[in-house]
Order: structure tokens, then C-alpha cells, then sequence
């Protein structure tokens, strides 16, 4: 892979956002939940970069702070040149025409009163981009790119399926050309024969479009077929980060293991080691000290209860928190 | 006792606005004492109607069973009196529903719910029912039951809540136990640990299961019998080694090239085109003719029954080309 040459679309350093939560009555205690903490990344052009994890770990807010839709508290994000977390409202208004999101549910990210036209057309109209009388046959365009009848464009959400809508959601998203796309679980609300159609709608685009995804997903099996490289999460740190192939067929990370084994494999004939996993996944409000994952790992030392291990940086871009191997 | 559950011609029908229609037609399987069958197939097709017919969960109003017998341990479950059933359902067949949080009565503690259960059944005092609880509690393993008993669900994480699912749905040493996508909310790590307790107390419990999820990962690892649904039938039943390794209904055969693997490069990876048809949209032959990839040697008129394929009883196949 030829990466250093080439300056990568979107750039993130040391990402943190920590949200302030109160518990308690009628005496509340505030708590810190670090939901991201110190996490970097880049995303090179027309790459799909993964972002996997159990619920809680902060996958969602990582994407969130990328297009600032949540604030956050430290780093940078860079797209291309441009430092986003330093941009006013204006021009980050303008800068977020190059990067759109994917929600998860089809069925609340729509608006239930508006049809597909008003829905597509609106942000054409904000954004002044064409004259008043293209804004429609560019919407058609847009709803033929993603395998949607010109039809439809009068119906309202609930007339259409999970898949088609979500179809929907991805024109939204291409409206204007961005170059990065933040897809949020993107097909986890799908049934499995959707899903492909729309992970296959997605690649096809990618390569049409020259889009980059920040493609965020608990499902490891759809990261490994749609993404390049991946990194694994857990309670708002990066663990390891690599190729699929790196991660998935030689995980380092102990934690990037259990997460594969646990994942079932579609074969009878492969028999899988459950019982060897023990423990949940602990309180973000309180995560245990030292290495997060200390308390579950089978391979723990003395100094995992202690210090959190540093992030190592192996050979071809690949890395690891991990005190086995720093 | 050959079977311990026999379902024939099982059709479950739902009042929309403009009328009764099928979510499910002529389901038809058996299920042997100790056997796990997986009923897998995508939202919508029927897999947890099936399942509520059977435990008569359906509601009053709106649905009705149009035809079909079930036999649980030789009696009727479906023109069964009411009364009876449910003495039954609950001791001798139970059910693990999906969602743990909110499946469990948030204002009772959750050792007390455990209690009821044996209260309820098993002909026992109170203080013997919390013993059992307890017992079952530490089976499921639950760390340090003695306190958690007294802890509300909501104290409790998503897998923990699962556990006392479970514990609740064997309380009373059920002959049969209906699990309802019992993983499909939790975290991978989480699942694993749920799929392997399972296949523990099935193995020191004697029961049989019904294992209703979407998940073909998940199947590979619980069932000794699977029956795929498409559309409100079964298209096809076999041992689960056979149907991973040949698979005979087309749909079958195009799910299983369309899901991402783990543990391969996905290159040959095929998705299904097309929808699944609408309950009031159902075509009269073969549901899947219209996304099916041999459509050209079919007729579209016919519908075809679940019949053995190569003379095989265990493998049955609801295909028109395979007749």
C-alpha cells in the first residue's frame, strides 16, 4: 500500500471527548465518562476505514467528533489541510458538504411528514448550489445512482422498506459530492440479504465517486469484507489498528481476540472455543485501572494492573496498546 | 416418546385494514427430546409467530390460528382449554424472549421473579421457592446470588439480565423451551458466553429447544436440526451439517453466499437481489420465484410442498425444481 506519499483525506489526532454525567438522588454525584480518549487515525483516499467495537466503547462518538457533530474536548481532526475543530460556524458549514454521515435506523433518520423529494431537496435549496429548476432532475439522478425509481420521489418514508430506505439515507448523503462519508452502523438494522445489496451499493459508489468511508460497525465479518484497514475499540481507547487481514488473522491485541473468537462462524464444522471467555465489559464511568482490558485478559502481567500500556507502532502502519508487545 | 413436539399444517393469520392475512402457511416440523432445531430466517418471515402460536401468545384480538395441530407430548397445545395451558406454559414449556431489559418486570427484584415461577408450579412454600431461585441463580452463574437477589433489573447489565431469563425459563425443568432470538441484543462477547451456558444446561438439563434467530453464525454453533424460513413457510429442513454443506432450496443455497465470513477474504461473496414479498402482496406460487436465480426452468403458478429430497426424511425441501 502506497500511504506516504500521498497526503491522507482525513487526518485525527489525539481525539478526546469526556461527557460529564450526574447519577444519584436526591444527593448527585458527577461523574467522567471518557467515551474517547487520546484516539488517532487517518483515512486515506477511496480507503473504507473500520471502526469496530462492543456497544459503549465510542465507536459512534469518534464519527460524531469527526464532523463535530458533538464538540470535542481536545485534538484535531484534519480534512485534507483543513484543522475542522478550528473552523466557525460558517465555514464549517461549507467544509461539511464534503463530509456526510449514514445513520444506523432508516426508520428515525427520516422525517415522516416530509416526501423523498422534500426530504433530498431541502439541503440543495440551503446550500444554493443550482438553480431552482435542476434541483429535481439532479435529485433523480441521485435516486437512479443508488437503485431508487425516479418514481419514488413523491413517496413519503413509511411507504418503503428498511433496505430502500436506508437507500435514501445514502442519496441524502451524496448530495453533494463529499468526499468522506461517516457511515454509522449503516446496515446493522438490515436483514442479512439487504445488507450485502447495500454494502455492494456502497463499495460500487466508492469506487465510482472516489469516496472515503469512516465505516463504523460491532459486526466484524461486514468490516472484514468492506474495509481495507480497521481499528478495534474498547471502553473509548484504540486497542490495535491494521489491515483486515492483519487484524482479523493475526490479532495481537488480546482483546482483538477474544472479539474474533467470540464472533460465531457460519460452519458447523468449526468448532469454536466459548466457554475460554469470561466477564463483561466494564462501566465506562469506572474502568478498571492500569490496561482497560486487565481484569478479562488471559495473558495479564503485573504491570497491566498498573500502568495503561503505551501505543506501539509496528511495521506497515500497524499498532497496538498492548504491554506484550511495548 | 418419539417426539416430544409435532407441528402440522400450522397457519397463522393477522387482521390488517383490509382483511385476514397469513403471516405463516403450513408450517409443519417435529422436534425429538434433547434437540435443539433452529428456526433462522430473515425479519418478518414468520419465525416468532410460529413460536407465539405455539405458546398461545398471540393476542386476542386480530390474529387466529387458521389450521393445524401441535402436539406437546401428545396433547393438542392449540384446541387445548386454557386453563390447562397455562399450567403448562411455564413449567413444562417455557420461553427466553429477546430483549432481557425489558422482557423482566422492572419494579420486582429479580431473584423474585425467579421465585414466582416456582411458587407458581412446583407446588412449593415461599421459602423453598427462594432456595430454588438461588440454586438456579448460581447455575446460570450469576456471581454471589445471596445479594444479587435482591438487586432490581436495572442494577443489572444486558447479559446478566439474560441470565435470569434464562434462569426463570428453567426454574421449573422444562421439557421444552422456546428461545426467541435470546442473543441477538447483546455484544459478541456476551453471546458467546449465552450460546455456551445454553449448550451446558442443555447437556445436564435434558430438554429440547426451539431456537429462533437470524444469525447463521449463531446456528452453526446451537442446532442439531435447522429449518430455514422464507416468507411465512419452511423452504427447507436438515441436520445442520448437511444444510451448511448442502444446502438444496435455492434460497438457502443464495443466503448462505451472501453473509461476510470472519475468517475469509469474502471475495466471492453474492448478495440476493430483489425484496422479500409483502403479506398482502403474497404470490399464489413459489414465494421466492421472483428473486430465485433458476426462475427460467420454474413455473411461477405452482406452490410446492416440503418433501424429502433424494429419498433422505431428514432433509426436507420446499422447491419446485427439486421435486
Amino acid at each position: 500500500m502506497n500511504t506516504s506519499t500521498e497526503q491522507p483525506l482525513l487526518t485525527v489526532n489525539h481525539l478526546t471527548k469526556h461527557f460529564f454525567i450526574k447519577r444519584g438522588f436526591p444527593k448527585s454525584v458527577s461523574y467522567t465518562v471518557k467515551a474517547v480518549d487520546d484516539v488517532s487515525f487517518h483515512v486515506n483516499r477511496k480507503e473504507a476505514f473500520g471502526l469496530a467495537g462492543e456497544s459503549g466503547c465510542g465507536k459512534s462518538t469518534v464519527g460524531r467528533c469527526v464532523l463535530r457533530l458533538i464538540e470535542p474536548d481536545s485534538g484535531q481532526v484534519f480534512l485534507q489541510e483543513k484543522d475542522i475543530t478550528s473552523l466557525n460556524d460558517q465555514e464549517l458549514r461549507s467544509t461539511r458538504k464534503k463530509m456526510q454521515i449514514i445513520f444506523q435506523d432508516p426508520y428515525s433518520s427520516l422525517n415522516p411528514r416530509r416526501t423523498i423529494g422534500q426530504t433530498l431537496e431541502e439541503p440543495m435549496r440551503v446550500h444554493k448550489l443550482c438553480d431552482h429548476d435542476e434541483i429535481r432532475n439532479i435529485v433523480v439522478d441521485l435516486l437512479e445512482n443508488v437503485g431508487l425509481s425516479p418514481g419514488v420521489i413523491d413517496k413519503y418514508p413509511h411507504e418503503f422498506s428498511g433496505g430502500q430506505r436506508q437507500r435514501v439515507g445514502i442519496a441524502r448523503a451524496l448530495l453533494f459530492n463529499p468526499e468522506l462519508i461517516v457511515a454509522d452502523e449503516a446496515v446493522s438494522a438490515l436483514d442479512v440479504s439487504i445488507q450485502m445489496q447495500i454494502l455492494q451499493l456502497l463499495q460500487d459508489l466508492k469506487e465510482k465517486l472516489s469516496l472515503s468511508y469512516l465505516f463504523i460497525s460491532h459486526d466484524l465479518a461486514v468490516v472484514r469484507y468492506f474495509c481495507q484497514r480497521v481499528a478495534i475499540m474498547y471502553l473509548g481507547k484504540f486497542v490495535e489498528l491494521g489491515t483486515v487481514t492483519q487484524i482479523f488473522d493475526e490479532p495481537l491485541h488480546p482483546y482483538t481476540l477474544t472479539l474474533r473468537n467470540a464472533s460465531p462462524i457460519p460452519d458447523p464444522s468449526i468448532k469454536q472455543a466459548f466457554a475460554q471467555l469470561k466477564g463483561e465489559v466494564p462501566s465506562p464511568i469506572s474502568p478498571p485501572q492500569g490496561c482497560h482490558f486487565h481484569p478479562r485478559c488471559a495473558k495479564a502481567k503485573d504491570i497491566c494492573s498498573r500502568e495503561y500500556p503505551k501505543w506501539t507502532e509496528l511495521d506497515q502502519g500497524r499498532g497496538v496498546a498492548c504491554h506484550l508487545y511495548s | 416418546m418419539k417426539y416430544i413436539l409435532e407441528v402440522k399444517n400450522l397457519s397463522t393469520a393477522f387482521k390488517l385494514q383490509s382483511g385476514w392475512y397469513r403471516a405463516t402457511t403450513d408450517i409443519s416440523f417435529v422436534l425429538k427430546p434433547n434437540e435443539t432445531l433452529a428456526v433462522v430466517g430473515e425479519s418478518g418471515c414468520g419465525k416468532s409467530v410460529t413460536a407465539f402460536s405455539l405458546m398461545g401468545l398471540l393476542p386476542e384480538h386480530g390474529s387466529r390460528i387458521d389450521s393445524g395441530s401441535a402436539l406437546f407430548k401428545g396433547e393438542d397445545l392449540l384446541t387445548m382449554p386454557k386453563e390447562k395451558l397455562r399450567k403448562i406454559r411455564g413449567s413444562a414449556m417455557t420461553m427466553i424472549f429477546q430483549e432481557p431489559m425489558t422482557s423482566l418486570n422492572p419494579v420486582l427484584t429479580v431473584g423474585s421473579q425467579i421465585a414466582e415461577a416456582v411458587f407458581y408450579h412446583m407446588n412449593v412454600g415461599k421459602a423453598a421457592a427462594r432456595k430454588r431461585a438461588l440454586e438456579l441463580m448460581d447455575m446460570v452463574k450469576i456471581p454471589d446470588p445471596g445479594n444479587r437477589y435482591n438487586d432490581y433489573p436495572h442494577h443489572l447489565s444486558g447479559g446478566m439480565c439474560q441470565r435470569i431469563m434464562i434462569a426463570m425459563s428453567l426454574a421449573c425443568e422444562p421439557d421444552l423451551v422456546f428461545a426467541d432470538e435470546p442473543t441477538t441484543a447483546l455484544d459478541v462477547t456476551i453471546q458467546a458466553q449465552m450460546i455456551y451456558l445454553l449448550h451446558e444446561l442443555k447437556e445436564k438439563q435434558q430438554m429440547s429447544m426451539v431456537f429462533i434467530t437470524h444469525d447463521l453464525g449463531v446456528v452453526a454453533h446451537v442446532a442439531d436440526r435447522v429449518a430455514v424460513m422464507y416468507a411465512g413457510n419452511i423452504v427447507e429442513t436438515a441436520p445442520v451439517a448437511d444444510l451448511f454443506a448442502d444446502p438444496r432450496h435455492p434460497y438457502t443455497k443464495a443466503l448462505l453466499k451472501s453473509i461476510p465470513r470472519l475468517d475469509k477474504d469474502n471475495k466471492d461473496i453474492l448478495p440476493i437481489q430483489g425484496m422479500v414479498p409483502s403479506i398482502d402482496n403474497m404470490p399464489e406460487g413459489c414465494r421466492f420465484y421472483s428473486r430465485c436465480e433458476k426462475k427460467e426452468q420454474c413455473r411461477p403458478d405452482k406452490f410446492p410442498q416440503l418433501l424429502p429430497i433424494d429419498n433422505n426424511p431428514n432433509h426436507l425441501v420446499r422447491c419446485l425444481l427439486c421435486e
